[in-house]
């Protein structure tokens, strides 16, 4: 059950904000747990062997936070520490492997092992006596099976104390309606536009439309992700939850590391913390920052997925941003607009190295890119192009629109005003009719 | 409470909206236990409530959220208006469908056969098989094979998400640039070979109802074009993975229509042709390397399909 669905919508949300506010203080946390545990249970109701696995998860987690937060020795908080980080990311990594990876798991991985590290540092102090508790920051719905991947402690002070007020539910009303926009008016339309180049086949793409499809997918990317994470921020703003921000306008970036320090920024944070900076992050000399980079990058490529082609999407940003960090960096933080451009060419390459699995579609997607870089012969409707640009040319132009900031500018100045009321309620019965409609799911919006 | 005008509107646009929901639920209601005792009630409103029928069981499953067509108040009369078009046409039609069944036995047996038998085949020797005089008329698939492979002087009607169902209605833009209807094009010239693939979009609806759509679809053809040879064109299937996923696209609904569609074929100057064979892995199911989505075939496939109607020859 996804956020942009009718059943969420109409179902899930009313009932569950009826039960959660209609609680007491001291089961508010419980209602939000028993919720979300429905939530995952639906999502994942043809398996229910996943549902299983994020229960344990919690009983292993508390358990071994239990062990490491009340060890006297050193070598005992060690050791279960290493027990728990070896459980959690043994079950991760088997499914990774195996290309099927359980609803969320990626997410509630990181965020309960920063847990455990977090007691195996901080000491007794970050420990979770209460299941209930440790058990709803890690599968409070919000950001269950999408993120933002939030830290224990940043939760802690907020799970057992925090305030219910008008103003949140108006500020979280109106972050979940612009990321239901973001995904279902701008996000699942242009998707569309990259379906259609994966119907027609790499082989049988223009060459503007193969520009025109990576486009589509760089939109629809950052559209999706950004909006579903502003949605998790809205729904957790709501239950007075203050979730952190996930991006940053990435797409107005001048540099690779500055992109990826802007765009999922919870993650690149968690990696970050928990590994970078354990590893002795750049204070170790150019060599072995390098190197620590080097890892972090590793990791990230397969924390998005086993294949080689994340191997070589990550190795890519890699070098880019060891390369930045010998200087080039610095000068295109100078001359800006140089930086823009770099970035205009950078990060939908990229982008076509992640959405591309197979290594020989691939090339041959580059030689579509780059026609005269190779001979490229199959059967080509040359106005491809033209037709699927007047499909799909005003999503397009929408979605390049809210890749920059303009849009949450200008909604900033007329916050206060009812006009930007208006325009969000009209959104949300846009997304509505869209969702009806069926032209949410980017397959079935095109007919046969 | 003015501090709060998104929430203030949002539980007002959804308190509006959940009365017309529940409002609209009850009038449907009413009108439907009103329909149930008119046609229960007199015989002279039987017939009327029968011919009626069929349509709502069609605009309930286009309801389902599987993506089907949402039939249109506009084309559904557009629909009865050609439909009362056949019937002033061609009173004897019926007479002349009876006629033929003689043969509708052994054509029907010898469909599959027919298009490699020299006998069944009606064609000239004299003259070279081509495709120029023939039209296509179907959905996306066939906008995708003129997209791709070359046709030479051919023509098609057909767009996407066409459907027997909405042809009648439709008005699409041909080589002269101007948008005709299916009978405009139809009377405008004499077409040696009149292709038909429709029925993908239509694997929502009853398939019965289809068939009986279908046969329309094929009378009117027959009428405006009595010299050409129609070829009804047997749905492609779709993937394995994409049927083993989807109560309606699936394999086992498009044979069964394909059945139903092999059963219309009447007259001697009808074919019946299955681009399955060429494309069918050994499942049965729409080889996947030939497929982007599970039901489109990708464009370099087209071609195929181009020479395998060539090598067709009908």
């Amino acid at each position: 059950m996804v956020f942009s669905s009718l059943s969420f919508l109409f179902c899930f949300l009313p009932i569950f904000l009826a039960l959660y506010f209609g609680a007491s203080e001291e089961w508010k946390n419980r209602c939000l747990l028993l919720g979300s545990l429905i939530f995952y249970a639906y999502g994942v109701r043809e398996q229910p062997l996943y549902f299983l696995l994020l229960l344990m998860s919690i009983g292993v987690n508390h358990y071994v936070g239990l062990r490491i937060g009340n060890s006297e020795k050193h070598f005992w908080e060690k050791l279960w520490l290493c027990i728990g980080l070896v459980y959690n990311f043994s079950i991760l990594l088997y499914f990774k492997i195996n290309r099927i990876p359980p609803l969320g798991i990626s997410f509630y991985t990181f965020q309960i092992s920063s847990y455990l590290i977090d007691v195996y540092y901080w000491g007794k102090g970050r420990m979770e006596e209460s299941v209930i508790e440790l058990g709803t920051y890690l599968c409070m719905f919000p950001q269950l099976i999408a993120g933002p991947i939030v830290t224990y402690s940043t939760v802690a002070p907020q799970l057992r104390e925090r305030k219910h007020s008008l103003d949140d539910i108006e500020e979280g009303l109106r972050d979940f309606t612009i990321g239901l926009g973001l995904k279902v008016l701008i996000a699942n339309r242009v998707g569309g536009l990259w379906g259609q180049v994966n119907t027609i086949g790499i082989a049988s793409i223009s060459t503007p439309m193969a520009w025109m499809g990576l486009l589509a997918y760089t939109i629809q990317i950052y559209c999706d992700f950004y909006g579903y994470s502003l949605m998790a921020k809205g729904l957790g703003r709501l239950m007075g939850f203050h979730l952190p921000d996930n991006f940053n306008y990435p797409y107005l970036s001048v540099t690779m590391s500055e992109f990826w320090r802007r765009w999922h920024m919870t993650l690149g944070k968690w990696f970050r913390e928990y590994i970078y900076i354990p590893l002795g992050g750049n204070r170790g000399g150019k060599l072995k920052t390098i190197r620590n980079l080097f890892l972090v990058w590793l990791l990230t490529g397969i924390w998005h997925g086993i294949g080689w082609n994340f191997v070589l999407w990550a190795m890519v940003i890699f070098l880019l941003i060891a390369v930045e960090r010998l200087g080039l960096g610095a000068f295109f933080q100078k001359y800006r607009e140089v930086g823009h451009i770099y970035m205009c060419c950078c990060i939908p390459m990229t982008w076509l190295l992640f959405a591309v699995e197979d290594l020989s579609q691939l090339k041959l997607y580059f030689a579509k890119l780059f026609p005269f870089t190779a001979g490229v012969e199959a059967a080509v409707y040359q106005a491809d192009y033209l037709k699927y640009g007047h499909m799909y040319g005003l999503p397009l132009l929408a979605g390049l629109l809210f890749c920059t900031d303009l849009p949450r500018r200008c909604y900033e100045k007329m916050k206060h005003s009812p006009v930007s009321a208006l325009l969000l309620v009209v959104v949300f019965w846009a997304c509505v009719y869209c969702m009806y409609q069926g032209m949410d799911d980017p397959f079935l919006y095109f007919n046969f | 409470m003015y501090k709060y005008p998104y929430t203030i509107l949002l539980a007002l646009s959804l308190f509006v909206a959940s009365i017309m929901y529940v409002g609209n639920g009850i009038t449907n209601f009413v009108e439907r236990v009103v329909a149930a005792q008119l046609s229960s009630g007199d015989g002279s409103e039987t017939e009327e409530a029968e011919t009626g029928k069929p349509t709502e069981p069609v605009s309930e499953a286009a309801e389902e959220p599987e993506g089907t067509e949402t039939l249109e108040s506009e084309e559904e009369s557009d629909i009865s208006e050609s439909e009362a078009e056949i019937a002033a046409l061609d009173p004897g039609n019926e007479a002349a469908a009876s006629e033929s069944e003689s043969e509708t036995v052994t054509s029907d047996s010898e469909a599959e056969a027919s298009v490699s038998d020299p006998e069944a085949s009606v064609s000239d020797p004299e003259v070279p098989f081509t495709l120029d005089d023939a039209l296509f008329v179907g959905d996306s698939r066939i906008v995708g094979l003129f997209e791709y492979a070359d046709l030479g002087q051919a023509e098609y009607f057909a767009d996407r998400g066409m459907s027997v169902y909405k042809i009648m209605g439709a008005r699409l833009t041909m080589p002269d640039g101007e948008k005709h209807s299916l009978e405009e094009v139809l009377s405008s010239k004499a077409y040696g070979k009149v292709y038909v693939m429709l029925g993908v979009n239509e694997l929502g609806y009853d398939l019965e109802r289809t068939a009986e759509k279908y046969q329309d679809l094929l009378n009117f053809i027959e009428i405006w074009q009595p010299g050409a040879k129609i070829i009804l064109m047997a749905n492609m299937h779709v993937s394995e993975e994409k049927s083993a996923s989807d109560s309606v696209y699936n394999n086992e609904r498009i044979n069964q229509l394909n059945g139903y569609l092999q059963a219309l074929l009447t007259e001697d100057h009808q074919y019946y042709l299955d681009i399955n064979e060429l494309f069918d892995d050994e499942t049965g199911s729409l080889a996947s390397e030939c497929t982007g989505d599970g039901i489109h075939l990708k464009g370099q496939y087209f071609i195929q399909w181009a020479d395998w109607l060539r090598e067709n020859e009908i």
